[in-house]
C-alpha cells in the first residue's frame, strides 16, 4: 500500500531534483508503456521504465532509488526515441541512479559495480582498457572462475586477443584527469 | 448632452479586481455626465432595467457602458438603448474586463485604468451622431460543400424548409465516409441501411440541386450574398445518358488505385464507386485511362448501351449566388506510414488500416465481406487492434484525440467475433473514452461478449517472423511486457480534416488549425457559425466526431441558415464609410483597396468626379479610411474626431 | 578525396577482440588510398563506465582529451567504433555548448582546448571517400548472390540532437553504400533494437536475450549476413552466438560482418586481408563470392 498523501509531498524535492537535472518532465508521462514495450533488459529491471516513471510521479523515490532498475539501465535510450511524449526516460532514470550513488545507497547488482570499478581502474592506471585484464580480474574478484571461459578458445584461435596491458605515454595526464573528477565529480 | 455611464462589476470578475464605486464617481465628475452609477450585472434582465430607468429619470440622450468586451454584449447593449428609447449607436461600451480587470492584479493600478478607460469612452461618445441601419437583400439559396452525411442531413433540413439548395461534392458520388461503413456503433446499425434513404432523398428532393465532381474555385461577396465559382469536372461520363450498368466497368482494361476501398483491392479506370452510389453514374480517370496515358483504346464508348461516353466532355464552369454557404467537408484518415516506422512504415501487408479493415468487413467490399491477410487470403485467427496510431502522440506533432477510435475498436472487435466465429482479437488501449449513450456498455460488450482480450499498454514495434506478425506490446496494468503472435494488425489511425481543407478555407477566409479543421466562432456557444457571417459548419470538417453529432451539427447549421434567410432582408450595420464630396480630389485610391466593391464613382453638379459609398455593401473594415491621402473618409461611430478626442483624454 | 588526412581514433576494442575492425578499415582506406593518422598517445573513451558515472565530468574530460589531441593537426577524426564515435561527438556537444565546462577542462589540461575537429562514424567517412556511386561502380555487382541487413544498434544514432547523425526510429544512411555492394539489403525490423551492450560480463542474460531477439530475427528475415558498425554489437552477436544457442536451445547461425569488411569485399579486396577468417561465424565467402571475376 502507498500511502499517497506521504509520499507526494515528501518525494517532491528529490523529484524536482531529478527533473532539473535531467530537464525532463516526470508529471508528463502518461504511462502509456512504450518504452518498456521494446526496452531490451525490462525483463531484468525489478521496474519496467513506465513503472519506474510512476514510482516518481506518485513520491515513491526510495523503491526508484534502490531499484535494480536505475543500475542495470545502460542507457541504450531505445525508450527515448520512441517516447509519444518525447521524454528522455533514460535519463530520468540515469539521473536517479546518480543521485542514489551520491547519497550512498549500496548497489545490488554486485557485478556490474565490479566491472565498471575494474574497467575505470585499469584505464586510470594506464590511459587504455585491457580486455583480458578486465576479464581476468572480473572472473577472480566475483568468484565466477570460468565465467565466459567458453569464449577464450575461440578468441585465441581467431586471434583476437591483445596478451600485453596496452599503455599510453601521457598516462599522468589520464590520471590527472581521473583526480579532477573525483575531486570535482559536477560541473 | 446628458451622459450617463454605467460600470459593471460583473460579479467579481471586475469588482474583485477594480473598485467600480471609484470609477462611477470619478465619471460624475467629468463634463456632460449627469449620471454615473455602478451594476453588479448589466447584461442581466435587472441590470437593463437599471439603465433604462435611469435613462428615463436622467433624460440621458447617450450612454457608456464600461463592462466586458463588445464582442459579448454590445448587440445586448444596443437593444437596451433602443428599450429606453435612444438611438442604439449613441451608446459606447468601454471594455474593462478583458482589458482590465482580466490582466491586472493590483487593484490601484487597474482602477486607475479603467477611470482613464471609461474618461476616453465618454469623450469618444461626446461625438457620437445617432446612426440608422440600412438593409441588404439576401439571396434566398443556400450552398453546400460537401456530400457527406453532414452536408446530406442539413441540404435535406434546409430544403425541407423551402430553400432551394445546391449541394456540391467534390467525389464521384455523395455519402462521404459514412457510406464506407459497415456497421456503425453503437447500434451495430447497416451504414448504408440508415444513409441511402438519405441519399436518394438527396436526390429527388424538388429543392436539392445536387453537384458531384465539383469544386469551389473562388468564393467573392459576404453574409447573404455570395457569389460563388464552381468548376464541375469532366467525367467523360453523361450525367443524364448513364443507366449505372457498369458494363464499361467491366470491360476497361486499365486498373486504377480504388480510393472508396481505401486501398484495398483495385478498381477501372471507369468505374462507379460502389453500387449504392448516387447518382449511379460511371466515371472515367484519366490518369489511369489507357486512351487519355497511350492514345489506345476507347472499349469503354463502344460498349456503352446508353452511348453515355464523351471523351470530349470539358470542365463547366458555373457562377452562382448564394445567401449562405454550409461547409460540411468531413474527414480523411491520417496517413500513418511515415511516423510508425517500428510498425513497418506500411512495408508489411498484413498491417493495415482501420479504414480498409471495414472495407473487407463490408458484404459490398472488395473482399466480399469476407475477412482475410492481405498477403495470402488467409483467414486470420488472431487479430491485433492498436489504438492512437496517430494520436495522443507529441512527439510526431499529433497530441489531439481521434474521439472515436475507441468506439469503432469495439465495433470491429465485435463484428470480427461474429464473422470469424474461432477467432481472438486483442485491443491495446491507453484510455477507453466511450461517452455517449450505451458507448461504454457497447465498449464492455466487446469484452464480455465478444472476449476481446483488452491490454492497457501501447505498442513500440511489430515485426514479421514466420508468416506472422510479432506484436510487442506492455500490460501496464500488470506492469510487465506482452507479445503477440498475430495474424493480422488493424491500426486505429488519427484523424484529419480531409484534403483541400485548408485551402477551401482559405477561400471562405475562415480559420483552421494545423490538422486542417475548420474554427467555429466560439467553442461553446457557437459551434456551427464561424467568423465570416453567413458561413456555417457541419459536422468532422470542424472538429472529429462520431454520426449522432454530426446529424446533430448538420441540423444546427440549417437551423441557422433557415434563420438568417427568413427574412428577405438583413439589417446592416451603420458603421458604414462615408466620403466627405466636398472634399474628395476624386483619386479613387479608396476603391482600388475596397474588397467589397463597395465604392463607385459619382458626377457632382460642378462636374467633379467624386468617390461614393455604396452603402448596402460596406462592411466598415475602414481600409478606405486609411488609405484617402486627403483624409476625406471617415468610419461613422469611428469619425476621425472622435478618436482625436479619446486620445487627447488619455494624454491629458 | 575530401580530406587529405583523417585523424584516426580506434578505441580500445579496435586494438583488441575487434582487431578484425582496425585491420579492414585500415586496408579499405589504404586502397582508397587516404591518409590515416593514428590519433597520437590517444586514451580510452571511456565508453562503458564513464557516462553512468557519478562524476560527470569524467564523462566529458576523458573523451574530451582526444579531441584536444586531434585539434591540433587535423580538421577531422574517424572513430569507426560506434561507443567511440558517440562519446567524441558527446564530449564536443557539451564543451561547444557551455562555457563554464570548456574553462574547466582547460584548466585541467592546461592549455587553452581544442574540441572542434570534425568527428566522423565509418558511415560517413567511407560515404564521403568512396560515395554509393563510385562503390557501385567499382563493386560491379560483386555482392549480388547475398541478402544482408543493416544493423545500427543504438549509439550510431541516440541521442538524435547530440550526435546527429541519422534518424534514430529510421535510420537509412548504410543503405546507399551497402546496395552500392550489389548486395540485395531488405528491411530488417531490428535494425535500431539494442543488442545488451556492455552487460556481457556482469549480467550475460540481458546480452543473451537481447541479442537472441536480434539473430533470430535475422534468420527468419532470411538474411545471409547482418552488418554492424559497433565493437560491442559484433561481440554480442558474433563471439556469443554459441552462447545464444545454448541459452536458448536453438542452432542459428547469422555471421556478422563490420561494415568495413563488407565495403573492401565489394572493393575485391580479398577475405584473408579482411580478417575475414577472425570472425566467429563465418560465412559462406565461397557462395558470396561465386561467379565473380
Amino acid at each position: 500500500m502507498i500511502p499517497l498523501s506521504e509520499t507526494l509531498s515528501q518525494g517532491r524535492e528529490l523529484v524536482v531534483e531529478i527533473e532539473r537535472r535531467s530537464g525532463q518532465k516526470v508529471a508528463d508521462c502518461y504511462q502509456c508503456g512504450t518504452c518498456s514495450s521494446t526496452c531490451a533488459a525490462a525483463d531484468a529491471f525489478d521496474y519496467p521504465p513506465h513503472v519506474f516513471m510512476r514510482l516518481l510521479q506518485l513520491g515513491v523515490v526510495d523503491r526508484a532509488l534502490t531499484s535494480t532498475t536505475g543500475q542495470l539501465c545502460y542507457d541504450c535510450m531505445t525508450c527515448s526515441s520512441r517516447c509519444p511524449i518525447s521524454i528522455d526516460v533514460a535519463d530520468v532514470i540515469e539521473t536517479t541512479k546518480n543521485i542514489a550513488d551520491e547519497q550512498g545507497i549500496r548497489e545490488s547488482e554486485r557485478g556490474l559495480r565490479l566491472f565498471r570499478n575494474l574497467f575505470l581502474k585499469n584505464v586510470r592506471r594506464h590511459g587504455r582498457l585491457h580486455e583480458a585484464s578486465l576479464l581476468a580480474w572480473f572472473n577472480l574478484k566475483s568468484g565466477k572462475l570460468t565465467n565466459d571461459m567458453s569464449l577464450v578458445p575461440l578468441i585465441l584461435h581467431r586471434k583476437k586477443v591483445r596478451i600485453i596491458q596496452p599503455r599510453i605515454k601521457n598516462r599522468a595526464q589520464v590520471r590527472r584527469i581521473f583526480q579532477r573528477a573525483k575531486e570535482r565529480p559536477k560541473w | 448632452m446628458r451622459i450617463g455611464v454605467f460600470v459593471c462589476q460583473c460579479g467579481t470578475n471586475i469588482a474583485a479586481t477594480v473598485s467600480t464605486e471609484r470609477v462611477a464617481s470619478a465619471a460624475m465628475a467629468l463634463r456632460d455626465v449627469v449620471h454615473a452609477e455602478s451594476i453588479q450585472y448589466t447584461c442581466s434582465d435587472p441590470g437593463q432595467r437599471t439603465v433604462i430607468a435611469a435613462a428615463h429619470k436622467y433624460a440621458l440622450d447617450r450612454v457608456v457602458i464600461a463592462a466586458c468586451s463588445p464582442r459579448m454584449h454590445e448587440t445586448t447593449f444596443q437593444r437596451t438603448m433602443a428599450q429606453a428609447g435612444i438611438n442604439p449607436f449613441m451608446m459606447e461600451m468601454v471594455n474593462i474586463r478583458e482589458h482590465c480587470s482580466w490582466i491586472h492584479s493590483d487593484m490601484e493600478v487597474a482602477t486607475e485604468k479603467a477611470i482613464d478607460l471609461v474618461s476616453m469612452g465618454v469623450a469618444k461618445v461626446r461625438g457620437q451622431t445617432p446612426l440608422f441601419s440600412s438593409h441588404v437583400p439576401v439571396v434566398g439559396e443556400v450552398l453546400i460543400i460537401g456530400g457527406g452525411v453532414a452536408g446530406i442531413q442539413a441540404a435535406l433540413d434546409i430544403a425541407d424548409a423551402g430553400m432551394p439548395v445546391t449541394l456540391v461534392e467534390k467525389g464521384p458520388t455523395i455519402g462521404g465516409n459514412m457510406a464506407r461503413l459497415d456497421k456503425t456503433f453503437p447500434t451495430l446499425d447497416c451504414s448504408s441501411c440508415i444513409l441511402t434513404p438519405r441519399m436518394v432523398e438527396v436526390k429527388h428532393h424538388e429543392n436539392i440541386r445536387l453537384m458531384v465532381n465539383s469544386e469551389v474555385e473562388q468564393v467573392r461577396g459576404y453574409i447573404g450574398n455570395f457569389e460563388v465559382d464552381i468548376r464541375k469536372k469532366t467525367t467523360c461520363v453523361d450525367e443524364k445518358k448513364c443507366t449505372g450498368c457498369q458494363i464499361c466497368e467491366q470491360k476497361c482494361p486499365s486498373k486504377a488505385p480504388d480510393e472508396f476501398n481505401a486501398g484495398v483491392g483495385e478498381t477501372k479506370a471507369i468505374s462507379i464507386a460502389f453500387p449504392q452510389a448516387v447518382p449511379l453514374v460511371a466515371v472515367l480517370r484519366k490518369e489511369h485511362c489507357r486512351l487519355f496515358i497511350k492514345g489506345k483504346c476507347g472499349i469503354c464508348k463502344k460498349v456503352c448501351p446508353a452511348d453515355a461516353v464523351d471523351y470530349e466532355q470539358e470542365d463547366e464552369l458555373h457562377t452562382e449566388k448564394f445567401g449562405a454557404i454550409v461547409v460540411a467537408t468531413g474527414y480523411e484518415l491520417f496517413d500513418w506510414r511515415q511516423a510508425y516506422p517500428h510498425y513497418g512504415g506500411g512495408l508489411y501487408p498484413d498491417v493495415i488500416t482501420s479504414m480498409q479493415y471495414e472495407r473487407m468487413l463490408s458484404a459490398s467490399g472488395p473482399t466480399g465481406g469476407r475477412i482475410q491477410r492481405p498477403s495470402d487470403g488467409a483467414e486470420p485467427k488472431e487479430i491485433v487492434f492498436l489504438s492512437c496510431v496517430g494520436s495522443r502522440d507529441e512527439s510526431i506533432g499529433r497530441p489531439l484525440c481521434c474521439k472515436v477510435g475507441c468506439m469503432y475498436i469495439a465495433k470491429q472487435a465485435i463484428l470480427t467475433r461474429e464473422h470469424i466465429p474461432g477467432s481472438r482479437t486483442y485491443v491495446f488501449y491507453m484510455d477507453i473514452r466511450a461517452g455517449g449513450k450505451g458507448y461504454d456498455e457497447f465498449c464492455r460488450r466487446a469484452q464480455k461478449e465478444a472476449g476481446a482480450v483488452y491490454l492497457r499498454g501501447r505498442v513500440g514495434k511489430i515485426y514479421p517472423r514466420d508468416g506472422k506478425l510479432v506484436v510487442m506490446g506492455a500490460d501496464t496494468l500488470v506492469g510487465e511486457n506482452v507479445e503477440v503472435e498475430a495474424d493480422l494488425v488493424v491500426l486505429a489511425t488519427g484523424i484529419d480534416a480531409a484534403a483541400g481543407a485548408g485551402s477551401l478555407a482559405q477561400k471562405l477566409n475562415i480559420p483552421y488549425d494545423q490538422y486542417g479543421f475548420l474554427s467555429e466562432s466560439h467553442p461553446k456557444l457557437r459551434p456551427v457559425e464561424t467568423t465570416t457571417g453567413g458561413i456555417f459548419l457541419a459536422g468532422a470538417c470542424q472538429g472529429s466526431k462520431d454520426i449522432p453529432e454530426t446529424v446533430a451539427q448538420a441540423s444546427a447549421a440549417a437551423a441557422k441558415v433557415i434563420v438568417l434567410l427568413s427574412h428577405d432582408e438583413l439589417e446592416t450595420s451603420p458603421m458604414i464609410a462615408e466620403v466627405n464630396h466636398m472634399r474628395c480630389i476624386g483619386c479613387f485610391k479608396c476603391r482600388e483597396v475596397c474588397p467589397y466593391h463597395a465604392i463607385e464613382e459619382q458626377g457632382l453638379r460642378d462636374g467633379r468626379r467624386v468617390a461614393v459609398v455604396i452603402e448596402s455593401l460596406c462592411q466598415g473594415c475602414g481600409l478606405c479610411n486609411v488609405a484617402c491621402p486627403p483624409s476625406v473618409i471617415s468610419l461613422r461611430g469611428y469619425t476621425d474626431n472622435q478618436l482625436i478626442e479619446e486620445v487627447t483624454e488619455v494624454l491629458r | 578525396m575530401v580530406n587529405t588526412a583523417y585523424s584516426y581514433y580506434p578505441g580500445c576494442s579496435l586494438t583488441s577482440s575487434a582487431k578484425e575492425y582496425d585491420i579492414s578499415f585500415r586496408k579499405v582506406v589504404e586502397t582508397l588510398g587516404i591518409q590515416l593518422d593514428e590519433l597520437k598517445d590517444w586514451n580510452c573513451c571511456g565508453a562503458s563506465p564513464a557516462p553512468h558515472h557519478k562524476a560527470e565530468t569524467l564523462g566529458v574530460l576523458l573523451p574530451g582529451r582526444n579531441l584536444h589531441i586531434a585539434g591540433a593537426g587535423h580538421d577531422a577524426i574517424v572513430a569507426p567504433c560506434a561507443g567511440c564515435y558517440n562519446r567524441l561527438k558527446y564530449a564536443q556537444y557539451k564543451l561547444a555548448g557551455d562555457e563554464n565546462i570548456r574553462e574547466q577542462t582547460s584548466e585541467v589540461f592546461q592549455a587553452e582546448v581544442r574540441y572542434q575537429t570534425e568527428v566522423l562514424n565509418i558511415v560517413q567517412m567511407l560515404n564521403r571517400e568512396i560515395t554509393p556511386e563510385a562503390l557501385r561502380e567499382k563493386a560491379q555487382g560483386r555482392l549480388a548472390n547475398i541478402r544482408i541487413g543493416a544493423y545500427y544498434g543504438c549509439l550510431l544514432t541516440r541521442p538524435a540532437e547530440i550526435v546527429g547523425f541519422d534518424s534514430p526510429r529510421d535510420p537509412r544512411k548504410m543503405r546507399p553504400l551497402m546496395e552500392a555492394t550489389g548486395a540485395e539489403v531488405p528491411h530488417f525490423p531490428f535494425k535500431t533494437e539494442c543488442c545488451g551492450s556492455y552487460m556481457g560480463l556482469a549480467r550475460k542474460d540481458i546480452v543473451l536475450k537481447a541479442s537472441f531477439r536480434i539473430i533470430d530475427v535475422a534468420v527468419s528475415t532470411g538474411l545471409d549476413a547482418l552488418v554492424t558498425a559497433c565493437p560491442l554489437c559484433h561481440q554480442n552477436l558474433d563471439l556469443r552466438q554459441g552462447q545464444i544457442n545454448k541459452a536458448f536451445g536453438t542452432s542459428l547461425r547469422m555471421p556478422v560482418l563490420y561494415f568495413s569488411q563488407l565495403i573492401g569485399l565489394a572493393m575485391g579486396i580479398s577475405p584473408e586481408e579482411l580478417e575475414l577468417d577472425a570472425l566467429a561465424v563465418q560465412p559462406d565467402i565461397g557462395r558470396w563470392l561465386r561467379g565473380v571475376a
